[in-house]
C-alpha cells in the first residue's frame, strides 16, 4: 500500500479526538474525604447531573469534562496496597456488570462509574467492605504516627531554642516568639488535627460497616466542602502571614513584634513608652523613633519603645522601654530575674542596686560606671537602667539623661499601670 | 485493621467457598454462580467478589490456580474446605435451634 493512503486509512480508523480546552472543561479542589466515601462518590455524581463528566486528578484538584448531563452513580473503593494496579480480569469483571473504570483519586481510591441502573452495587456486603479498608487505615496510622513524631522533634527543637541555648530562657522566648518554630508547628498542628479528625472519621466508618451497615447514600458534601475551604485559606493565611512577620525584624533584631507607629511617626494608643518632656526640658519636640508592640502565648501584651529628645545644650537624651504584661507573676518574677542578669555588675555595669520602693513590688537600678561614661565621650550623659515589677507586670528602661531614674517611681508606676 | 484470620464468613463469603466446593471458577463463573443458586438473593457485587478473593488467598482458604489471557481461576484448598465445613456446622446448629424454638 502506498504511503500517503495507508496514512489517510489510519486517519480515518484512529478514534475520534476529544479537544478538550477553555469552557470545555472544569476543575474543582477535590474533596478530600478519607473516611467519608459517601460524601466524595455525591460530589461526584452532582457534577456528573450537572454535565460534568470526573476525569481524573491533578495535585490536588479535579478534573471534569464537559458531557451530557446523566444520572449515574460514583463509587470510591480502597486501594488494597500502594499503588495497587487492577488485574485485567478485575477490570473485565467489573465491565461486564456494568463499571467503568475511571482513575485513582488521591493515590487512595479506584474510582468507579456506573451509568446502568440496574447494574448491582460496586460492594454489597459491608463487612466484606470495611475488610477492604486495611491498608488505608494502616497509611492514616503511620501519616499520624509520623506527624506526632515531628512534633515532638519540632518542641524539643523550640525548647532547646530558647532554652538550653540561651542564659536567659524566657527572655529570650518572649523576644523571639513569634517566629519561625511556633509557625512550624501551627502548620503542623493544623495538619495532625485534620488527620486525627480523618483516623475518627475512619473508626467510625469501620465500625458501621462491620457492624453490618451499609453506607447510606446520597449523603451531603457540602459541610465538608466548607471545612476543607477553611483549611486551605487558613493554610494560605499563615504562608502569606509567615513571610511576613519575618520582615518585622527590621528595627530591633530580638523582638520580633508588629509596628506600632502611626503614619505621622507617634505611637499608636497604649503603646507604653517612656515621655521625655516629664523628666528633661527638652529644646524641641519629643522624636518618636520606633516601637513594636506583639502579643504571645507567655505575655498578653508586650511594647517595645525608643524616643529622643534634644536637651538646651544640644545634648542628646534618650529612653527604650520595653513592656512586659506576663499570664502570671510568677512568669513576670523569673521575667524580672532574667533582665538583670546581664547588668549586675557586668561590663561597664555598677552591680545593681535594690530602690526602695512602696508602689511597686521591686525596684533595681544600675548605670554606667562614670569611668566608662567618660572613656564614651566628654558629651554623653550616663546611661541607666532600671526594671520594675508590679505584679505581673514588668518595664525595663534604658535612659540616658539627667534625671536619676531612682527618683521617678512615681512614674514608673504609672507605666506600669497604664 | 488488624490482619485477623476468619472465623465466622458472611453470606457472600460463605457463597463464594461454596461455588468452589466442586472445581475451579474464575470471577464472572463465581458470579454467575452465586445468582443462579440463590435465585438473585444474594447479590455478589464486584467489589465485594474481589475483596473476598484477595483475603481468601491471604488466608490461604483458596489458591489460584490457572491464568488464561485475562481469566484467573481459583480453587478451594483444604483450609477452605474445613472453614467452609465448620461454617455449615454452625448454621445447622442456628438452624436446629431456631426450628426447635418456632415449633
Amino acid at each position: 500500500m502506498e504511503p500517503e493512503k495507508r496514512e489517510e486509512l489510519q486517519k480515518e480508523q484512529a478514534p475520534e479526538e476529544t479537544v478538550l480546552s477553555g469552557p470545555e472543561t472544569m476543575r474543582e479542589t477535590c474533596l478530600h474525604a478519607i473516611s467519608d466515601l459517601a460524601a466524595a462518590e455525591t460530589w461526584l455524581e452532582d457534577r456528573a447531573r450537572e454535565g460534568w463528566q470526573f476525569t481524573g486528578t491533578r495535585r490536588w484538584r479535579a478534573e471534569f469534562r464537559k458531557a451530557e448531563p446523566c444520572v449515574c452513580r460514583y463509587r470510591l473503593q480502597p486501594l488494597g496496597r500502594k499503588k495497587e494496579v487492577l488485574s485485567p480480569e478485575r477490570l473485565e469483571v467489573y465491565e461486564s456488570l456494568g463499571w467503568q473504570y475511571v482513575t485513582v483519586l488521591d493515590g487512595l481510591f479506584h474510582v468507579w462509574r456506573c451509568e446502568d441502573p440496574n447494574a448491582p452495587e460496586l460492594d454489597t456486603d459491608p463487612v466484606v467492605q470495611a475488610e477492604g479498608y486495611r491498608y488505608l487505615k494502616r497509611r492514616i496510622i503511620r501519616s499520624l504516627a509520623g506527624e506526632a513524631v515531628l512534633l515532638v522533634v519540632l518542641v524539643a527543637l523550640y525548647v532547646w531554642w530558647w532554652g538550653a541555648a540561651s542564659h536567659t530562657p524566657l527572655l529570650a522566648a518572649l523576644e523571639k516568639l513569634p517566629g519561625r518554630l511556633l509557625l512550624g508547628q501551627i502548620w503542623l498542628i493544623l495538619v495532625l488535627v485534620l488527620d486525627v479528625r480523618e483516623a475518627l472519621g475512619m473508626r467510625r466508618l469501620l465500625r458501621t460497616l462491620t457492624a453490618g451497615v451499609p453506607l447510606s447514600r446520597p449523603r451531603s458534601y457540602r459541610c465538608q466542602q466548607w471545612l476543607q475551604r477553611i483549611a486551605v485559606a487558613l493554610a494560605f493565611l499563615l504562608l502569606v502571614v509567615y513571610p511576613f512577620l519575618d520582615r518585622q525584624y527590621s528595627y530591633r533584631e530580638d523582638f520580633h513584634g508588629w509596628d506600632a507607629q502611626e503614619p505621622d511617626g507617634t505611637f499608636k494608643p497604649g503603646v507604653v513608652y517612656w515621655d521625655l518632656t516629664r523628666t528633661e526640658t527638652l529644646e524641641e519636640e519629643l522624636w518618636f523613633w520606633d516601637a513594636q508592640t506583639k502579643f504571645h502565648e507567655l505575655a498578653a501584651r508586650m511594647d517595645y519603645a525608643r524616643v529622643y529628645g534634644a536637651l538646651a545644650d544640644h545634648r542628646t537624651t534618650a529612653a527604650t522601654t520595653t513592656y512586659y504584661h506576663m499570664r502570671t507573676e510568677g512568669l513576670a518574677e523569673a521575667l524580672y530575674k532574667e533582665l538583670l542578669e546581664d547588668f549586675d555588675g557586668s561590663w561597664n555595669w555598677e552591680p545593681v542596686e535594690t530602690v526602695p520602693t512602696e508602689e511597686l513590688d521591686d525596684f533595681r537600678w544600675t548605670a554606667w560606671t562614670q569611668a566608662h561614661t567618660q572613656e564614651v565621650g566628654r558629651d554623653q550623659l550616663r546611661l541607666q537602667y532600671a526594671v520594675v515589677r508590679q505584679g505581673n507586670r514588668v518595664l525595663a528602661v534604658e535612659y540616658q539623661g539627667t534625671a536619676d531614674l531612682r527618683d521617678q517611681e512615681s512614674y514608673l508606676a504609672e507605666l506600669l499601670n497604664a | 485493621m488488624a490482619k485477623e484470620p476468619l472465623k465466622v464468613l458472611t453470606e457472600s463469603m460463605f457463597y463464594v467457598l461454596l461455588s468452589l466446593l466442586r472445581g475451579e471458577r474464575c470471577g464472572t463463573e463465581i458470579v454467575a454462580y452465586v445468582d443462579d443458586t440463590t435465585a438473585g438473593r444474594v447479590a455478589l457485587g464486584p467489589g465485594t467478589l474481589y475483596t473476598i478473593l484477595a483475603k481468601f488467598e491471604e488466608e490461604g482458604l483458596i489458591r489460584e490456580t490457572a491464568v488464561e489471557g485475562r481469566k484467573r481461576t481459583y480453587a478451594i484448598t483444604d483450609r477452605g474446605r474445613a472453614l467452609f465445613r465448620q461454617e455449615l456446622g454452625r448454621l445447622r446448629l442456628c438452624v436446629e435451634d431456631g426450628e426447635r424454638e418456632s415449633i
